[in-house]
């Protein structure tokens, strides 16, 4: 839903800058010199909500950035993960080494790192999306924590170019 | 210095202004044919190699990044010429250095198959390479010849305008004082700014090509890959944002032309530019969100920084535009609404940006076409339109109408190009791909398939849009007619 949420105010802050930017532009043909000093006005207002709008998102958002929220799960399990070109290596701290099952609705563990280049572990879910991700780089353990809430096979893709496979560098685990 | 030798230095820095111009828009032309051809490999119209791919991105993302930096640089360099005697011999050195640059990078990358993209993140040019060793060294040495190109017309700004301003010009430190802003030029205070941030980050870039060029003589070192990606990242991120800011000085120093009022320095311009150049130098932390071995406080900063940047970008640099244009009786003809559109594009682009650049949305946004939305938005249709601009305020023509045909072809096709960049990143599909069809997830092959051959189309509309402005530049007036002949480039002499 990020996603869309993101899209939907990118799409309509957009149309009202075209909107506005379209207003001034035909406004302007016309010279009417005391109109001229109308901007500063309403720049005033402008200025104000912006910096209302900018902290308000500041507070909203900041909580459910990755380093924040982690602090509040507790991991019921933890699996390894290691990116080398052009493969992904997955294993689990319990159950089946060779086919990771993830429990649903419990918060998981990934420690994710890289053993030659930088790689980026991009998870996507049953329904196409993106669901969490992070960079895995080399001589660095990058703790990712998530709670899956659908069931399903989830895809794991490389999101930081790698090199020649790049594009197929792959994996998958099941959330059950 | 007398009439006869500032009219000499006039005729020679608008002549190598012309040279280097044309000589980006080349280039430019060139680095669009190289981004259709992607788009076309990743929508499977024709077939590509990874190596070929990845070798053209490469290319695609060096060439544009620099060839819109160096355009930008000569279009600042023109119009505080008017203000200040800058060197015609660092101008004429520079622009050697760079085609240098230019033709090493073209070497390495298209005949030589280098291929870590434009970024070279360390330690990819150095770890099971697809392409020889002798074109990383090549590629390195290349950057640093564009790096000693810019830092030259950098220094060189800043030298000029102490010359004749002094050192409380410098980021209008005077009217931040409390003096009067009334003698110091906006495009003064803004080129002093872009130099300044653009020397960080050419020196940190520099700095970052001298370990990669350590590690190419000695293999065995190894370097933080952290370090390495924040200094790489910062370079980046300076130089493509001082391209924009720039191209903004140009707008603040021509639009009065237009508009007939003038557009001063004050205190509240003053401390605008001043928070520019500090998100400029700190927003860049929004790049390495993903990477949590950073510390949580760079993250937080970095979201705070991107945010800032919106404030004296909108309510100072924007507003001043609306002011300078609202009930002004403005003829819009191809520079000013070109300036006008372009500036449009840019804070466009800006919001997509500010919306990534918040951690929690760049947790599903990271890495996808979206960033290339953005950045493509305030290049495609921001600084390239205030670019051509430029050229067609400095070249003129004498058909009109084919210049303003070029634009609402530029219009069309960059809009529609980036909004495939949109649609992607919202339906997840990643960038830097060679193909999209290896992807086990179906909704994202096809997707990103389809939204690449809708993307190839719109980007080929506006490459015909920008050689249709070729093809208008060419029909300009001789030398002698056209109006910008009578500007002096040293006016301020």
């Amino acid at each position: 839903m990020t996603e869309v949420w993101a899209g939907l105010v990118s799409l309509v802050g957009g149309l009202i800058v075209i909107a506005l930017f379209v207003a001034i532009a035909v406004l302007a043909r016309r010279s009417i010199p005391e109109a001229h000093g109308n901007i500063y006005k309403a720049r005033r207002y402008y200025a104000i909500f912006l910096v209302l709008a900018l902290v308000g998102a500041f507070a909203m958002t900041l909580p459910r950035a990755p380093y924040v929220a982690f602090q509040n799960l507790d991991p019921v399990m933890t699996i390894s993960v290691t990116g080398k070109m052009w493969s992904w290596q997955l294993k689990a701290d319990q159950g089946d080494p060779d086919e990771i099952i993830v429990p649903l609705g419990k918060p998981v563990q990934f420690d994710v790192t890289a053993e030659d280049v930088n790689h980026g572990f991009g998870i996507y879910g049953p329904d196409g999306n993106i669901v969490t991700q992070t960079q895995a780089m080399p001589g660095y353990v990058n703790r990712l924590q998530h709670t899956f809430e659908k069931p399903g096979t989830y895809h794991v893709l490389c999101l930081e170019f790698c090199g020649l496979m790049h594009h197929a560098m792959l994996s998958e685990f099941t959330v059950r | 210095m007398s009439a006869e030798e500032t009219d000499s230095y006039a005729r020679a820095g608008r002549k190598l202004t012309i040279l280097w111009v044309v000589t980006m828009l080349a280039l430019f032309a060139v680095m669009i044919v190289l981004g259709i051809t992607m788009r076309l490999a990743q929508g499977h119209a024709i077939e590509l190699q990874p190596t070929t791919f990845y070798a053209i991105m490469t290319m695609h993302g060096l060439g544009m990044a620099g060839t819109l930096y160096s355009g930008a640089l000569a279009a600042l360099w023109y119009v505080l010429a008017r203000h200040v005697r800058l060197s015609l011999v660092v101008y004429r050195i520079a622009l050697g250095l760079i085609v240098l640059g230019a033709v090493g990078l073209v070497a390495a990358t298209l005949i030589g198959g280098f291929g870590p993209g434009w970024y070279l993140l360390y330690p990819l040019p150095f770890v099971n390479a697809a392409w020889p060793a002798w074109t990383t060294g090549v590629v390195i040495g290349s950057m640093m010849l564009l790096g000693v190109a810019w830092l030259l017309i950098q220094f060189d700004m800043l030298r000029a305008t102490v010359a004749k301003y002094g050192m409380g010009s410098l980021l209008g430190i005077r009217v931040l004082r409390g003096g009067s802003g009334d003698d110091l030029p906006s495009v003064v205070l803004i080129a002093s700014v872009c130099s300044i941030a653009a020397a960080v980050g050419t020196v940190v870039g520099a700095a970052t090509m001298m370990i990669y060029f350590f590690k190419w003589m000695t293999p065995e070192t190894d370097f933080d890959p952290l370090l390495l990606k924040n200094m790489m990242l910062f370079f980046g991120h300076v130089i493509v944002n001082i391209a924009m800011y720039c191209g903004i000085g140009v707008v603040y120093e021509l639009m009065p032309s237009f508009s007939k009022h003038p557009w001063k320095v004050n205190r509240l311009v003053a401390i605008a530019w001043n928070a520019t150049l500090f998100a400029i130098l700190f927003a860049y932390f929004h790049h390495l969100y993903m990477d949590f071995g950073q510390k949580n406080a760079l993250q937080v900063f970095g979201q705070f920084a991107s945010y800032l940047s919106a404030l004296p970008a909108t309510a100072v640099t924007i507003a001043g535009l609306f002011t300078q244009v609202h009930r002004s009786g403005i003829k819009w003809g191809f520079t000013p609404l070109s300036f006008f559109l372009g500036l449009m594009g840019w804070v466009i682009g800006g919001l997509a940006a500010v919306v990534d650049a918040t951690i929690s949305v760049n947790l599903v946004f990271h890495n996808t076409l979206w960033v290339p939305g953005h950045f493509h938005t305030y290049f495609l249709v921001g600084f390239v339109l205030i670019f051509l601009g430029f050229m067609h305020w400095l070249l003129g023509t004498k058909v009109k109408s084919l210049s303003f045909a070029s634009l609402a072809l530029m219009l069309v096709g960059g809009y529609g190009f980036v909004l495939m960049f949109y649609l992607g990143g919202v339906s997840s599909v990643p960038r830097r791909y060679a193909s999209y069809q290896s992807i086990p997830v179906e909704q994202v092959a096809e997707t990103g398939t389809k939204l690449a051959t809708y993307g190839a189309a719109f980007g080929s509309t506006f490459l015909l849009g920008t050689l249709l402005f070729a093809v208008a530049l060419l029909l300009r007036p001789k030398l002698s007619e056209s109006q910008e002949t009578r500007e002096p480039a040293a006016a301020g002499h």
